[in-house]
């Protein structure tokens, strides 16, 4: 029994020589390496998974390449800084180890802070998982349309017992009937001048006890275009057409959802204040992903923070001097850190540009 | 393979315990910690060069998506990957040591740098290959 165990001690005294702080960081960044292995897998393989093209551009889905350079600069600045902190300490340079170490949360805190920003305007934009009409042609889960003629034999009684059986409500957000009603009352307001001035008409028209013709509508609404001076009057107008073809208004069948949808689409470009909702293909996809890609990696961001308040406090408080603890302890933060950098090389081109 | 062993063995044997060095003011390579005695370490200038490189591969990664990105979806996807390899290995082999460390740690790196593209590749034939084989341009 005594040999056995003189072979044990032997046997546990070998191994990979580097320290135990060293072995336990890359053994925690290569399970970190396959996690986000999994994350980028999957976004690559659903990508090239969906029609040549369909799938979401970086300016459909508000993405901006500017914001994404920024962080990229920083998140690389930051990982120079921490291998000068980690190069310092090591030197016994305790103050210029502070200040590179104060410049990495710096950074760190502004990534965050650029990240907050870009979320925001996702949020404004409606631009959520589960939120975006990604799909107003097909009557699938989402986006069952019965105002489409080719669709027109899925009658009321039919199309709440489909919604029953999927699950769903009819004003399930991203469904063909709750993407109508969104874009209706965004724009009914800023139409409201030409709704009035139409009104108006037909209320003339009921008096002389008739109906107004859509040629008399149209011809109405070609007086209002021609009259129409300013942007905001113009900005009204094009409101108005988006809000009678939903309505159906002077045309023989109210515009499906896919043609409101493309619209809508038009309406956002022209008109950057209205954030209606945007017809996305595949938006709901790309959403996930993107949430799920640039959320995971900004928490391993804000995990990095927390390290580096600990060690300014610790700095702070000039215990940051040159020992065996401190240099290891710099190292090992930055080794996290540049894998957190690297993770952000490749989302960056992945989400930004490609 | 048991000589290696040994030897690997060995030079740890001759190491204190990495406790045993807590709080001592023992001077160390740069990224080489305790884990040997000898001096090994990557110069600041090197890191100002690899930060230099960095910013130049990400502008590289800018140019190539104006030039190919509307052209030539394939070639900008595959030349914009080559670079942020090339970035990814830069900050990996300077600012993380492998320089110095590769050969302690390559024993996790090289399964996971196989285990990882394998993630892709079993995912490819359900997600890609199957939606693609069924396009009306390879129909019966």
């Amino acid at each position: 029994m005594a040999s056995v165990s003189v072979d044990e001690a032997k046997y546990t005294q070998r191994g990979i020589p580097v320290s135990n702080g060293k072995l336990a960081m890359w053994l925690f960044l290569v399970t970190e390496i396959m996690f986000f292995t999994g994350l980028i897998g999957t976004y690559i393989v659903l990508r090239m998974g969906t029609p040549e093209g369909a799938w979401p551009k970086p300016t459909d889905v508000h993405l901006s390449e500017a914001l994404g350079a920024i962080n990229t600069f920083v998140l690389i600045f930051s990982s120079f800084t921490v291998v000068m902190a980690h190069s310092a300490i090591a030197r016994g340079d305790s103050k210029k180890c502070l200040t590179y170490v104060a410049i990495t949360f710096a950074c760190g805190v502004l990534f965050m802070g650029i990240k907050a920003y870009e979320y925001s305007a996702k949020f404004s934009h409606g631009i959520m998982p589960g939120y975006i009409a990604d799909n107003l042609i097909d009557p699938s889960l989402r986006g069952v349309d019965t105002s489409r003629p080719e669709y027109k034999h899925l009658e009321e009684p039919e199309y709440a017992r489909f919604i029953k059986e999927a699950g769903r409500h009819p004003y399930d957000p991203g469904s063909a009937q709750w993407f109508k009603a969104q874009v209706r009352q965004k724009l009914t307001p800023v139409a409201q001048p030409v709704i009035e001035q139409i009104a108006a008409d037909e209320t003339k028209a009921k008096e002389e006890q008739r109906i107004l013709s859509p040629e008399e509508r149209q011809e109405l609404l070609e007086k209002i275009r021609n009259e129409a001076q300013s942007a905001e009057q113009k900005k009204a107008l094009d409101c108005y057409e988006v809000v009678a073809a939903i309505n159906g208004s002077g045309q023989s069948r109210p515009a499906s959802a896919l043609e409101i949808g493309i619209m809508s689409n038009k309406l956002n470009e022209k008109y950057h204040d209205l954030h209606l909702p945007a017809f996305i293909p595949y938006g709901n996809l790309w959403a996930s992903c993107y949430f799920a890609m640039t959320g995971f990696h900004a928490a391993h961001v804000l995990g990095g923070l927390v390290v580096f308040a600990i060690i300014l406090i610790h700095g702070l408080r000039g215990r940051l001097v040159k020992n065996a603890w401190n240099v290891s302890m710099l190292e090992l933060t930055g080794l996290y850190w540049h894998f957190v950098d690297v993770v952000w090389i490749f989302l960056f081109p992945l989400l930004y540009l490609v | 393979m048991s000589d290696h062993s040994h030897a690997v063995g060995s030079t740890h044997d001759h190491q204190p315990p990495a406790t045993a060095h807590h709080g001592d003011d023992h001077p160390h390579g740069h990224g080489h910690g305790h884990d040997h005695g000898h001096e090994e370490h990557i110069p600041d200038s090197t890191f100002m060069k690899v930060f230099g490189a960095l910013l130049v591969f990400t502008a590289i990664s800018f140019a190539v998506n104006q030039i190919f990105g509307a052209k030539n979806p394939v070639v900008n996807f595959v030349l914009i990957g080559i670079v942020a390899c090339c970035k990814a290995f830069l900050v990996m082999y300077f600012f993380m040591h492998l320089k110095i460390d590769w050969r302690k740690v390559f024993v996790f790196l090289v399964p996971i740098c196989i285990l990882a593209p394998m993630v892709i590749v079993v995912l490819w034939p359900d997600m890609v290959l199957a939606w693609r084989l069924a396009s009306p341009d390879t129909a019966p």
